[in-house]
């Protein structure tokens, strides 16, 4: 029973799967209640910020407006007091001078009469430098000036030490409210810088101050100041400039502020002169209350997380370890360890599964056991059939060669090594494409002929094997398809004895079909001969025959008993001589006579043959039994002249029995048809049987028995035109038998 | 003046306003959680501790490294937390100099603050192959090659300046305004000092248009600069009205001053001195840079500095001039002293 799940999980598990989403599901909540609430603090904060950040600029700019002030007012608290256009050169100068010294942000000051012309100067600077000062005075600023306004010059930067600079010029009145003249003051805003550096702005935020061109004139990096660049990459100075009077109450901007950090700034122009005071705190102590509230609410989140994993991990556990287990031992019980049984626990419908699975394994392993049973008899049916398969291969004469779709060699067996002088190992490492001899016997087109078309492809055909045998082989190329792939069979037999005998066969039918040629001259010269000979014999015959009657009935007279005895000797012999001829022109004539093929009943022609041989003699002394007889085919004309010939024979020879017995009958194949017909005459040796078929060949004396000698061998010469065989079997005075044959079919001459 | 804005409600306007507010507050939550979210960002900062190798040329220049330390520490470079200074003073030793700074750069500290010039120039030359950053004070950028610009110094220095034109040409105005019948002005100095061509050639333009004449007494040490005020001594008339010491580590070193003081009070003559300690009898008038603003400005370039600005693209800064009056020697020589000049100065000794 496996009872421990394994460790390694997947991430699609179930375990993980519940888990993660149980996580998922709490760190999204927390995370949107966690946003929301960040979202009100970030609202709260902004309002907070701005309003500070408004404040803290206004202060600053009231302390740089009390650094312009306070030189203003130092100017007039002198004027006051003094009276510079009035005094004599000398007190002037020691006016001014004393304003140097009570001011050090004063570089230069000089005094003009009403009538714009300076009556006493006092500077810093030796005389030599090249002065910039007084070109700042111009005709455009006075009656500004008679008005009794003040006046600040735009700044410019001095050219030996980079510093900013600005121009004051400030009316003198008298008493009586009448314009005296001026006192312009040359000051160096540098000054500012330490006024400026000192404004807090929080804990780590600063405080600048631009002119309305954006050029820095005081901020704690006085490296920025002196390169005297514009600021207006800065957003709350291109806003200042391009709308320099304008205040944004209550509202902060974030940006990326002079040090090129992310700062929330707010600006306040100053009335006069025309520029700005920006304060800028960085972003992140601006909104640190926000960032430890959202560092909080994220560690909350984390630690909600975590427990949300432990919870989800235990809740996943108790619900995914038995599914494991469960799993496990499907696992295990299908790695072959059949007989395990799963852990039943876990939740109620868990362990119902587990007891169903046991039952359904304990089924299954009952189901396994039997199809195992089958499976091992069915593998062992199909080894002793591929047992007997490799039997019947090896034991087969013929060669058997399979190859692959790549041409390969798979299979081959005994026989085709011994065929090809070679070992099987040697061919089943040949590949067909690259079988020399295949290529250049033609074999390799049939093969791939018949691989690629897929057709069964026979050659035989003579070569020499890559294995150096010279033979005759019949070669079979089959396709088939096993196991998705396409093969080739190869079958191979070797033709060399097989086409030697073919060979000697053919020579001697050559040799036969010329004595056949041969012969068959032979036999139509002879019968041309036989022809010729027995048709001009006819006319002497006929002459002697002739004369010899004329002798008998026209010179009986003349002639003594010898002499007529002679004569019918001669007359007989010619008769005889002339049936001889006619016998043989017969026998001749058989082999030329065109033969005309009809259906014959055979009883009938019997019967009619026998009746027309036996009209003048006792046919009630012959006893004649005639068995069925099946119809023949064949030529009428001749067939009745075999049995004319037969019969007659038998009457013939059966005549000196005291009571002849013949009997005619068949015996049928399924071929043929063989007739036969016996009697009880005088019979034959069967030593010359041979002979009885000969032409005037005869076993008896003509004394004996009259005749030619030639039925026999007309009956056999129809008989062998008609495809037949005939044949005799008897004993001397025991009687004869002949039997012939037809065939069933019947043979076209 | 186009007058005051007038104000209208616009709806279309308003909505404008309430979208952008919802847009930035996204922005700054996305900003928020991203800031949050960084690594590092809950990570314990390692602090730090900056090494700076100081060198004062002379004993006279203590108050830029009081400036310098007071600032940094306002800057947030505690001593001891976060830095630590190696602070080296000697006394006119040009072979010292460069052994120090050689020190500073093999020990490869985190800048080198210099002051005057030949240390300055010794620093630039020392540090060149380095990425140690120089920052100088009380150094004369004009006929030496210490910067590039004002504006842009170049490679691996910036500071501030000693105004030399404009110091040299206020110095003279300030002598011949206090007293007036000088007319022959002996000045010595230290002819192999980086600053004296360019000191000189000021002087040169500064007289042109006075009736003064310049008795030069170019030195390589104090021991030529006695000898030569010995043969002035030996002589009937010692051929001058005043001294006008130059602003270089020889003149201005302690020696030198034991060596002009009596000659100058012997003799009844005004001195416009350059150091301190030339304010404590014999000398007249001192326009010198403030040391302690001169150390705050350098300071504030150091810490630019070490927050990865390029020393080379941080300007040259100018000090604060000082003047310091010697009422007292003004009285002696039967000088009467402008009451303007007294009103301007920075201190009067009386």
């Amino acid at each position: 029973m496996v009872t421990k799940a394994k460790e390694t999980r997947t991430a699609r598990s179930l375990y993980t799967t519940l888990t993660f989403a149980f996580v998922v599901l709490s760190v999204v909540a927390l995370l949107f209640s966690g946003v929301l609430q960040l979202i009100s603090n970030l609202q709260t904060q902004e309002t907070v910020i701005s309003g500070y950040q408004q404040l803290i600029a206004q202060q600053a700019a009231v302390s740089v407006s009390n650094f312009i002030q306070e030189k203003f007012r130092v100017l007039e608290t002198a004027i006051w007091l003094t009276d510079p256009v009035t005094q004599s050169k000398e007190d002037q100068k020691v006016i001014l001078e004393s304003l140097l010294g009570l001011q050090p942000a004063f570089r230069q000051l000089v005094v003009f009469d009403s009538q714009n012309k300076a009556l006493a100067q006092a500077s810093r600077l030796p005389r030599q430098t090249p002065d910039p000062f007084l070109k700042m005075v111009s005709e455009d600023i006075l009656p500004q000036i008679q008005e009794g306004k003040q006046y600040i010059s735009p700044v410019y930067l001095d050219p030996n030490t980079n510093e900013p600079l600005i121009v004051m010029a400030t009316p003198v009145f008298d008493v009586f409210d009448e314009y005296q003249g001026l006192i312009l003051a040359e000051a160096n805003l540098k000054f500012m810088w330490d006024l400026v550096e000192n404004l807090k702005v929080g804990k780590s935020g600063h405080a600048y101050v631009v002119d309305r061109s954006g050029s820095l004139l005081a901020y704690a990096d006085i490296a920025l100041v002196l390169k005297g660049e514009s600021m207006n990459r800065i957003k709350l100075v291109r806003d200042f400039m391009n709308n320099p009077s304008s205040i944004r109450p209550n509202e902060a901007s974030t940006y990326r502020g002079i040090t090129g950090n992310l700062v929330v700034g707010s600006y306040v122009p100053l009335q006069m002169p025309d520029w700005a005071v920006i304060t800028e705190l960085p972003w992140e102590e601006a909104y640190q209350s926000v960032m430890i509230n959202s560092a909080l609410a994220i560690l909350i989140t984390i630690a909600v997380a975590l427990l949300a994993v432990l919870v989800a991990s235990t809740l996943a556990r108790r619900l995914a370890v038995p599914l494991e287990n469960l799993m496990e031992t499907a696992t295990q019980i299908s790695e072959g360890n059949r007989e395990l049984q799963a852990e039943v626990s876990g939740p109620t419908e868990v362990a119902s599964l587990a007891l169903a699975f046991n039952n359904m394994t304990s089924q299954l392993r009952q189901t396994l056991a039997n199809l195992e049973q089958k499976v091992a008899e069915r593998t062992q049916q199909l080894q002793d059939t591929l047992k007997f398969q490799e039997e019947i291969l090896s034991s087969s004469a013929t060669g058997i060669v399979a190859y692959d779709d790549t041409g390969q060699c798979v299979l081959v067996n005994e026989a085709t090594a011994k065929l090809v002088n070679a070992t099987t190992k040697q061919l089943l490492a040949q590949n067909y494409h690259h079988i020399e001899s295949w290529k250049k016997s033609g074999l390799y087109e049939s093969a791939l002929e018949a691989f690629n078309q897929r057709k069964e492809i026979e050659k035989e055909i003579f070569m020499t094997t890559s294995f150096g045998k010279d033979a005759w082989f019949n070669c079979r190329f089959t396709s088939f398809e096993s196991g998705g792939r396409r093969h080739l069979l190869l079958t191979v037999n070797d033709m060399t004895d097989h086409k030697r005998i073919e060979q000697e066969i053919l020579n001697l039918n050559q040799k036969l079909r010329v004595q056949a040629t041969n012969l068959s001259v032979a036999n139509k010269e002879l019968e041309a001969f036989s022809y010729s000979v027995s048709h001009d014999l006819r006319a002497p015959l006929r002459a002697i025959n002739g004369f010899t009657n004329i002798l008998l009935e026209d010179y009986a007279i003349n002639l003594d008993e010898v002499g007529k005895r002679v004569c019918n000797i001669i007359r007989e012999n010619t008769q005889r001589m002339s049936q001889l001829i006619d016998d043989l022109l017969s026998f001749s004539r058989l082999s030329r006579t065109e033969m005309q093929t009809f259906p014959i009943d055979i009883a009938d022609l019997v019967n009619s043959v026998f009746r027309e041989l036996t009209a003048h003699l006792d046919q009630l002394r012959i006893h004649l039994k005639i068995d069925t007889l099946p119809d023949a085919m064949g030529d009428p004309m001749l067939i009745h002249q075999v049995w004319t010939n037969l019969i007659s024979n038998a009457i013939k020879f059966s005549a000196k029995r005291e009571q002849p017995y013949i009997e005619i009958g068949s015996q049928s194949t399924e071929t043929e048809v063989v007739y036969y017909i016996k009697d009880n005459g005088a019979g034959f040796d069967m030593q010359y049987a041979e002979k009885l078929f000969g032409v005037f060949q005869r076993l008896h004396s003509e004394q004996e028995f009259e005749g030619t000698g030639v039925g026999l061998a007309i009956v056999q010469r129809i008989i062998h035109r008609h495809g037949g065989r005939i044949w005799g079997e008897g004993n001397v005075d025991q009687g004869a038998t002949f039997y012939f044959s037809l065939p069933k079919k019947a043979i076209q001459s | 003046m186009s007058g005051f804005p007038v104000h209208r409600y616009n709806p279309l306007a308003k909505n404008q306003k309430t979208q952008d507010r919802k847009r930035r507050r996204w922005g700054l939550l996305l900003i928020l959680l991203a800031i949050c979210l960084q690594p590092g960002s809950c990570a314990p900062k390692i602090t730090k501790v900056y090494r700076v190798g100081i060198l004062s040329g002379i004993d006279s220049f203590v108050e830029i490294t009081k400036g310098y330390k007071e600032k940094m520490t306002a800057l947030g470079y505690i001593e001891g937390q976060n830095i630590e200074y190696d602070y080296w003073k000697l006394n006119n030793d040009p072979l010292e100099e460069q052994r120090v700074i050689k020190k500073f750069v093999d020990e490869k500290v985190d800048l080198i603050l210099t002051f005057p010039t030949r240390p300055s120039l010794a620093a630039k030359m020392a540090t060149q192959e380095t990425n140690i950053p120089v920052v100088f004070a009380n150094a004369g950028i004009e006929g030496t090659d210490l910067v590039n610009s004002l504006r842009e110094p170049g490679g691996n220095i910036s500071g501030v300046r000693y105004p030399i034109p404009e110091i040299t040409f206020k110095r003279l105005e300030l002598l011949l305004e206090m007293a007036p019948k000088v007319k022959t002005l002996y000045i010595t100095y230290d002819c192999t000092y980086p600053t004296y061509r360019a000191t000189l050639k000021a002087l040169h333009m500064a007289v042109l248009d006075k009736n003064l004449v310049l008795v030069e007494a170019p030195v390589t040490s104090v021991e030529e600069l006695k000898a030569d005020l010995d043969r002035r001594e030996k002589m009937i008339e010692i051929g001058m009205d005043a001294i006008f010491i130059m602003p270089d580590l020889l003149t201005g070193s302690d020696a030198a001053w034991e060596v002009i003081q009596p000659f100058a009070l012997k003799h009844n003559l005004p001195v416009a001195g350059t150091m301190d300690i030339h304010m404590n009898k014999a000398g007249l008038f001192l326009l010198v840079a403030d040391y302690l603003d001169e150390g705050e400005l350098a300071a504030t370039i150091s810490d630019k500095i070490f927050n990865g600005a390029p020393p080379g693209s941080i300007p040259v800064a100018s000090p604060y001039l000082n003047l310091i009056i010697n009422y007292q020697r003004a009285q002696e020589l039967g000088l009467t002293i402008p009451e303007g000049l007294l009103k301007q100065a920075y201190q009067v000794i009386h």
